[in-house]
């Protein structure tokens, strides 16, 4: 990821601001002039998409498609996390499932098409929660798999050891030298995932859910509300924003302060 | 294995049971897929043929995929839309990424507004937005796929050109009389690695999303195809096509990616 650099104070950074929030404002004037031109159902303009954007959080009808879309989600990446760290474990403890997991199963999970699972799923399950959130672990899983079995191959062993050394009970070692170890990998993994839980699993309320995200934007195209697309567009943009921003990133920080200080 | 044997007699304690250890590791993985396919074969005996057809009727339908063009159309027609979407995408995202490295003005504009925009923008969002604009056509594929693959190309090269090494350029300035820095000999060994991964993971992102994309917006390709067997409940057909893609995608893996990347790396990096 590239962070932003810090812009140089005095007359330079004066000037990118301008230019950053300028290109921004001359966007929106320019759709909003093009939009004058075009029919609603193609292009709203930036007051019907924020209109739009405002009952989207408001009108509890509405706003409850967006609690179980961050449910769903949450719920899947909490499980996704666990099976991850789980099978991460078990590859630690056995290098003939390491092997398994990275030539067989990762392989074939990080390959399989996440539409395939949309369909297998809802065949298999019928169309429920419990579908929606099988079908985003399974999409999410390969990305966090990669960034736990990292972590894993990057723990300091020595450290390990002398956790080890400390106490006999594994459990302890495990929470208090482990876990914090392989922390920064834990929500790297997690920023990633979290970015594509939000903008790729969420196909899996595409597929016949009745609640959703998902489920309003298959509602929205089929009446040609392009204001409602936009606004939920916009919902996802402000929710991955957030948080990264109020959550992940410092969590990020936090962690890669403490790992510092440690090596 | 007559190999095997021979340094057991040379050294019995320590090449003999690595020796071991090589051939048990293929014995797992090997063992791991005839189990796996066994007890898919096993399951498939216990529930209907509509839900999970057994492996063998799905290599038929595969085999008879190869002697049918249906099927090589719509791979090369997805093909051909990840084609599209990758050089489009590497050519905005090049555009960025140069304009942010080389107009330092600008930068905030790229870095900080628009890549994270465009990085924390819905591929599901661009999918529908698309087929509003340009409806059910090969467009709305592209598009979407352009999309999702942009922020990923921008971040990839941003991040080659951060690590283009100042020093290095400077001493390659100094011995050459042009004002320019060597490109040829200089900055394209530099950044081809970092293109390459680049590479790398939109092909795998993209692979990810065409299909997506296919299935709601497009009127051609594996994605519309695996739409028509769904609404056909042609069970059969949608594993034969999931296994295609899992092959494809996994042997450009290994064979041609993963090797590509090493020698890369050999040359560029440490050459």
């Amino acid at each position: 990821m590239v962070e932003p650099q810090a812009a140089r104070p005095g007359a330079a950074g004066f000037t990118s601001h301008g230019l950053a929030e300028g290109a921004i404002l001359l966007f929106v004037l320019l759709w909003w002039s093009t939009a004058r031109g075009l029919p609603a159902f193609v292009l709203p303009g930036p007051w019907d998409v924020l209109r739009t954007f405002g009952t989207l959080l408001v009108e509890p009808s509405l706003l409850i498609h967006v609690g179980v879309s961050f449910a769903r989600i949450t719920a899947a990446l909490v499980l996704t996390m666990a099976l991850a760290i789980g099978l991460g474990l078990a590859a630690r403890a056995s290098d003939l499932f390491a092997a398994v997991l990275e030539a067989r199963i990762l392989l074939v999970l990080n390959s399989f098409p996440g539409v395939g699972w949309a369909i297998l799923g809802v065949m298999w399950f019928g169309v429920s929660n419990g579908t929606v959130i099988f079908i985003q672990v399974a999409i999410v899983l390969p990305f966090c798999l990669i960034a736990v079995l990292e972590g894993f191959r990057q723990i300091d062993a020595d450290l390990e050891e002398m956790g080890r050394s400390f106490t006999r009970r594994r459990w302890r070692s495990f929470t208090r030298v482990t876990l914090p170890l392989l922390a920064p990998f834990l929500i790297s993994g997690l920023r990633v995932a979290t970015g594509i839980a939000w903008k790729i699993a969420l196909v899996a309320e595409l597929f016949g859910a009745q609640t959703g995200l998902g489920y309003l934007l298959v509602q929205a195209q089929s009446n040609a509300n392009a204001a409602m697309v936009f606004a939920i567009c916009l919902v996802i943009v402000v929710i991955v924003f957030a948080l990264d921003r109020l959550l992940l990133r410092p969590l990020a920080q936090a962690y890669s302060r403490n790992q510092g200080g440690s090596s | 294995m007559p190999v095997s044997s021979a340094p057991g007699e040379a050294a019995p304690s320590e090449a003999a049971p690595s020796l071991w250890r090589l051939m048990r590791r293929d014995i797992v993985l090997h063992g791991f897929t005839v189990v796996f396919v066994a007890a898919w074969w096993g399951y498939a005996q216990l529930v209907p043929a509509y839900l999970l057809p057994g492996p063998w009727p799905v290599l038929q339908r595969m085999a008879q995929f190869l002697t049918d063009p249906t099927l090589t159309v719509q791979l090369m027609a997805s093909l051909g839309h990840v084609a599209a979407a990758l050089v489009l995408s590497f050519l905005i995202g090049g555009t960025l990424a140069v304009t942010a490295h080389a107009v330092p003005v600008l930068r905030l504009l790229i870095d900080a507004r628009l890549t994270p925009f465009l990085n924390a923008f819905s591929g599901i969002g661009w999918l529908f937005l698309a087929i509003l604009w340009f409806g059910i056509n090969s467009v709305t594929v592209v598009f979407a796929v352009t999309l999702i693959l942009t922020p990923f190309t921008t971040i990839n090269i941003r991040t080659g050109l951060n690590e283009l090494d100042r020093d290095l350029v400077e001493l390659g300035r100094s011995l050459t009389r042009s004002r320019l820095p060597p490109i040829r000999t200089l900055l394209v060994p530099m950044l081809v690695p970092y293109g390459f991964a680049a590479l790398r993971t939109g092909f795998g992102v993209a692979w990810k999303v065409v299909l997506t994309a296919e299935l709601f917006g497009g009127n051609v390709g594996v994605g519309y195809l695996l739409n028509t067997a769904r609404q056909e409940f042609d069970t059969e057909t949608i594993f034969a096509v999931i296994v295609f893609i899992i092959l494809f995608v996994a042997l450009t893996e290994t064979v041609l990616f993963r090797p590509l990347q090493r020698r890369l790396d050999r040359r560029y990096r440490h050459g």
